[in-house]
C-alpha cells in the first residue's frame, strides 16, 4: 500500500487526517487483545521451544541415559556432571549420579542435539524459583520425566531439528555426504 | 645400515635400507591408520589397514610388511590408498556394535578416531549385526566383549611373544571368528592388563577402571611407578585430585611398552580415606591433631634436648627405599652431618622369590638403590636399623627418626615394645601404621603421586616422578616435612626444593651428575599435561575448579597416551 503523502506546499489544519487518526484508535477499541492474562493463561508452546532439559524415563522407571558424557563434555556452561557405573542390564551402563545446576544452564538444547540416545530433551518447563542457590542443583530424581510425557518433543527432534541427520537414526544411515 | 632415499607423498626423506615403511613413515610425521601393527609385537598383516601405494607396484602394499628399498616411492593419500582405507573400516563396521555411548575405549579409540578421519560417513549396512557374547569375564582384571573385537590379535600376540603364554586366541575362521581364552584357561597372566591398552577397540576393558571416568576427563600425568624396582615408566590417569588409572608409558630401556598387573592396580592406597591429614603430637598419651607449627618446633625442641643431652649418637634415623633420593639425601644431611648421628639406615623391601625375567623384581620399592647411594647407610660405627632397634630396647637410643618405614613388616612385631622405650619417635607416614600409633609425634605425608624428585632403579638409571593429585589437605611432601624440620633446628635451611636438593646430590655423590638435567623443563618426557582433550570441569560443592575450551569436538592432535606411540 503506497502511503499518499500531501504535497509539501499542503498547510492548514490536517483535519481528514486527524479524523483518519481518531478513526483508527476507535477501530482498535474492538480488537481482540493479544495480551494473555499470565499465570491463569499460558502462551501455547511451539514444539521446538526449549525449555529445560530432563531425562527421559522408561517404562520400567530406569533412565535412557548410559552416562556416555556427551552431554557434560558439549554443555557450553559446564552445567552438568554425571558418574558412570555399572548396572546388570542390556544397556550395560547407567549414571549413578547426575546432576544439572540450573543456575548454569543457558538452555541452548546443545545436550539434547549430541545425546545418542535420546535420553535427555529439552522440556517445556521454563519458570521456576525457590529460595537457595541450593535448590536449582537438580539431581537425577528432580530431572526424570516419563516417555510419554515428551512425546511431542520426541517427535520434534525426530522429524525437524538436524535437518542434515535427519532421517539417519536406524535403518539405511540415510543419504548423507561423506564426511 | 645403509642409508636409503625414500619419496613420501611427494616428500623425500633419507631413512634406512630395510627398514619398517609404517614406522619409519609415523616416527617422520606421516599418519597412517592401523590396527594390528604395533612397535612392541610382530608384524601380523591381518588388519589391511595400513596401505599404501608403491609405485611400480600392481597392488598396494601394507606398510607394516613392507621393507624399505632406495628410490621408492609412497603415495599414503593416493584415491586408490584412500579408497582401500575406506572399504577396511566400512567392513569393520558392518559388525561392529554401535557400543560408543557405554564403550570405555571411547575417546582413545582408534576405530573412533579412524572412522572420523578415513572413512566414508555413512553406513550401507542394512541388516541385523551379528550377535556375540558381551562383558565377559575372562580373568581377574579384564572383561571381554565378543563383539566389538576387530580381530587384530594382537592380544594374542602380546600374551604369546611379550609374556610366553598361550592364554587367548582367535577361534573359527572367516565370519565365525571369534576372540576367546583357551577352553580351561583364563586371561591371569601377571601382564594382563597390557591387552587392554593394546587393543585398538573396547573389546578388552579393564574391571577396575570400567565405566569410572571419560579420557578426555582425565589428566595424564607422567611418574613412575613405585611399586618395585624396575621403575617402570607410567601415565597417572586422574580427575578431580583422585587416581583412576595407571598406563604405561614407552620407555625401550627400562620396561618397552609395557607395566605389571600389580603396578597397574597399585593406586588406590593413595585415594584412600584413612590417609592420614593432620599433624598429631601425643600428650597424656594420647595423640592429638595439632598445626605444622606446633608440631615442628616439638620435634626441634626435643631432638635438641636429646642431641644436649646425651649426645647425637642417642638419635637415629631410618629412611625409606619408598621415598625419592632427595628426601634420603636430605634425611641423611640433617641427621646426618647437622645433628651428627652415624646412626642411618634404610631397609628394603625384598620378596624373595617373587620376580621374573620380564619386568618384576624382588625388591618391591622404587628406590632402594637410591636411598642407600644417597648416604642412608650407617656411618662409621652407627647401628642399621635392627641394631637401632635394639638400641632403643636396651635405653641407648633415646630418639628415633623414621621417614615412611613400617618396620614391623621388615622386623617384625617385637620391634613395637622396642619403640615404646624410646623418649621421642617421630613417624612421617600416610597412614597410621601400628609403628605411627606408638610415636610421639605423627607428621602425614604425600605419597609418590603427590610430589617432586627422583628414583633410581635397580639397574641405576634416576628417572622422574611428578605431582599428579594434590595432596589431602594438611599432609606435605616427605621433603618439604624435612625443610621445615631443618629450618625449625637451624633458624634456616640451605634447600626449598627438590630441585636445590638435586643440585646438591649431584655435586656430591658419585654417580648423579647428571640428575639435575631431569629438572631441566623441556627434557624428554617432561610434559606435565598430556590429555587427549583438554576439558576441564566446574566447581561444585567439595569438587575441584578446572577450566576448558568451548565445544567438544576431536581434533587431530588429540592423542591418547594409551596409544602412546601413536596408535
Amino acid at each position: 500500500m503506497r502511503v499518499k503523502e500531501p504535497p509539501e506546499h499542503v498547510q492548514g489544519a490536517q483535519v481528514l487526517e486527524i479524523l483518519k487518526g481518531l478513526a483508527f484508535t476507535f477501530r482498535q477499541i474492538f480488537q481482540k487483545p493479544a495480551t494473555i492474562q499470565y499465570p491463569e493463561e499460558q502462551a501455547e508452546l511451539p514444539p521446538s521451544f526449549r525449555g529445560r532439559p530432563v531425562l527421559v524415563q522408561r517404562a520400567d522407571g530406569r533412565e535412557k541415559c548410559v552416562a556416555c558424557g556427551l552431554c557434560e563434555l558439549v554443555c557450553p556452561p559446564i552445567a552438568i556432571q554425571l558418574q558412570g557405573a555399572e548396572v546388570d542390564d542390556e544397556l550395560e551402563r547407567y549414571p549413578i549420579t547426575f546432576r544439572i545446576d540450573m543456575l548454569r544452564c543457558i538452555m541452548c538444547g546443545y545436550c539434547e542435539e549430541v545425546c545418542p540416545e535420546e535420553a535427555i530433551v529439552m522440556s517445556d518447563e521454563a519458570y521456576w524459583a525457590d529460595f537457595s542457590r541450593e535448590a536449582f542443583i537438580l539431581d537425577k530424581d528432580k530431572l526424570l520425566v516419563p516417555e510419554e510425557r515428551l512425546e511431542r518433543r520426541l517427535q520434534f527432534i525426530r522429524t525437524q531439528s538436524n535437518q542434515k541427520w535427519v532421517g539417519t537414526s536406524g535403518g539405511d544411515g540415510g543419504a548423507g555426504e561423506a564426511v | 645400515m645403509a642409508q636409503a632415499t625414500i619419496t613420501i607423498d611427494d616428500q623425500q626423506y633419507e631413512v634406512q635400507e630395510g627398514a619398517n615403511l609404517l614406522e619409519t613413515a609415523l616416527r617422520l610425521g606421516n599418519e597412517i591408520p592401523h590396527f594390528c601393527w604395533h612397535p612392541g609385537l610382530s608384524i601380523d598383516g591381518n588388519c589391511r589397514m595400513c596401505q599404501v601405494e608403491v609405485e611400480g607396484e600392481r597392488k598396494l602394499a601394507i606398510s607394516c610388511n613392507t621393507k624399505i628399498r632406495d628410490g621408492m616411492v609412497v603415495q599414503v593419500n593416493s584415491p586408490t590408498a584412500i579408497k582401500a582405507r575406506e572399504a577396511v573400516l566400512e567392513f569393520l563396521l558392518i559388525n561392529h556394535p554401535l557400543d560408543c555411548p557405554i564403550c570405555d575405549e571411547a575417546g582413545e579409540c582408534p576405530l573412533q578416531d579412524f572412522a572420523y578421519l578415513h572413512g566414508t560417513g555413512h553406513s550401507r549396512f542394512d541388516f541385523p549385526k551379528r550377535k556375540l557374547r558381551k562383558h565377559v569375564d575372562i580373568g581377574p582384571h579384564v572383561v571381554l566383549d565378543e563383539e566389538r573385537c576387530i580381530l587384530c590379535r594382537r592380544c594374542v600376540r602380546f600374551c604369546e611373544e611379550v609374556v610366553g603364554v598361550k592364554e587367548l586366541a582367535v577361534f573359527n575362521r572367516a565370519d565365525g571368528s571369534v576372540l576367546r581364552t583357551y577352553p580351561g584357561r583364563r586371561l591371569e597372566n601377571r601382564y594382563s592388563g597390557n591387552t587392554v591398552d593394546i587393543c585398538p577397540v573396547g573389546a578388552l576393558t579393564l574391571k577396575e577402571f570400567r565405566f569410572q571416568a571419560r579420557v578426555w576427563d582425565m589428566e595424564n600425568t607422567p611418574s613412575v611407578c613405585p611399586g618395585c624396582a624396575n621403575g617402570c615408566n607410567i601415565y597417572l590417569g586422574t580427575k578431580n585430585e583422585k587416581i583412576l588409572r595407571i598406563l604405561p608409558r614407552v620407555n625401550e630401556e627400562v620396561n618397552g611398552h609395557w607395566i605389571c598387573d600389580d603396578g597397574r592396580l597399585s593406586y588406590p592406597y593413595v585415594n584412600s580415606p584413612d590417609r592420614l591429614v593432620q599433624p598429631l603430637i601425643r600428650r597424656d598419651g594420647v595423640l592429638e591433631p595439632n598445626t605444622w607449627g606446633d608440631a615442628l618446633s616439638h620435634v626441634a625442641d626435643r631432638l635438641r634436648a636429646v642431641a644436649e643431652s646425651e649426645g647425637p649418637e642417642a638419635i637415629g634415623a631410618i629412611g625409606s627405599p619408598h621415598c625419592t633420593n632427595e628426601e634420603n639425601y636430605l634425611l641423611r644431611c640433617l641427621f646426618g652431618e647437622v645433628i651428627g648421628t652415624p646412626h642411618l639406615d634404610l631397609l628394603a623391601h625384598t620378596f624373595p622369590g617373587d620376580c621374573d625375567d620380564f619386568l618384576i623384581k624382588e625388591d618391591k620399592a622404587a628406590n632402594t638403590r637410591g636411598g642407600r647411594e644417597v648416604g642412608m647407610v650407617p656411618s662409621e660405627g652407627g647401628l642399621d636399623a635392627a641394631g637401632m632397634v635394639e638400641a632403643a630396647r636396651e635405653g641407648r637410643l633415646k630418639a628415633l627418626y623414621i621417614m615412611a618405614e613400617q618396620l614391623t613388616s621388615r622386623l617384625g612385631e617385637e620391634v613395637l615394645d622396642a619403640l615404646e622405650s624410646l623418649d621421642l619417635l617421630v613417624v612421617q607416614e600416610l597412614f597410621l601404621t601400628p609403628v605411627a600409633e606408638r610415636a610421639t609425634v605423627v607428621l602425614p605425608a604425600a605419597s609418590y603421586a603427590e610430589k617432586d624428585g627422583t628414583f633410581t632403579n635397580h639397574a641405576g638409571i634416576v628417572q622422574r616422578i611428578r605431582p599428579a593429585i594434590a595432596s589431602p589437605p594438611e599432609a606435605r611432601p616427605d621433603w618439604r616435612i624435612l625443610v621445615d624440620l631443618w629450618r625449625a633446628l637451624e633458624g634456616s635451611s640451605p634447600f626449598a626444593h627438590p630441585r636445590q636438593v638435586a643440585q646438591a646430590l649431584a655435586r656430591e655423590i658419585e654417580g648423579y651428575e647428571g640428575i639435575v638435567d631431569l629438572y631441566r623443563e623441556d627434557a624428554p618426557i617432561l610434559r606435565r599435561r598430556l590429555r587427549p582433550a583438554q576439558l576441564y570441569q566446574a566447581q561444585w560443592n567439595e569438587e575441584r575448579e578446572f577450566r576448558r575450551p568451548a565445544g567438544g569436538t576431536p581434533t587431530r592432535d588429540m592423542v591418547s597416551p594409551a596409544m602412546t606411540y601413536r596408535y
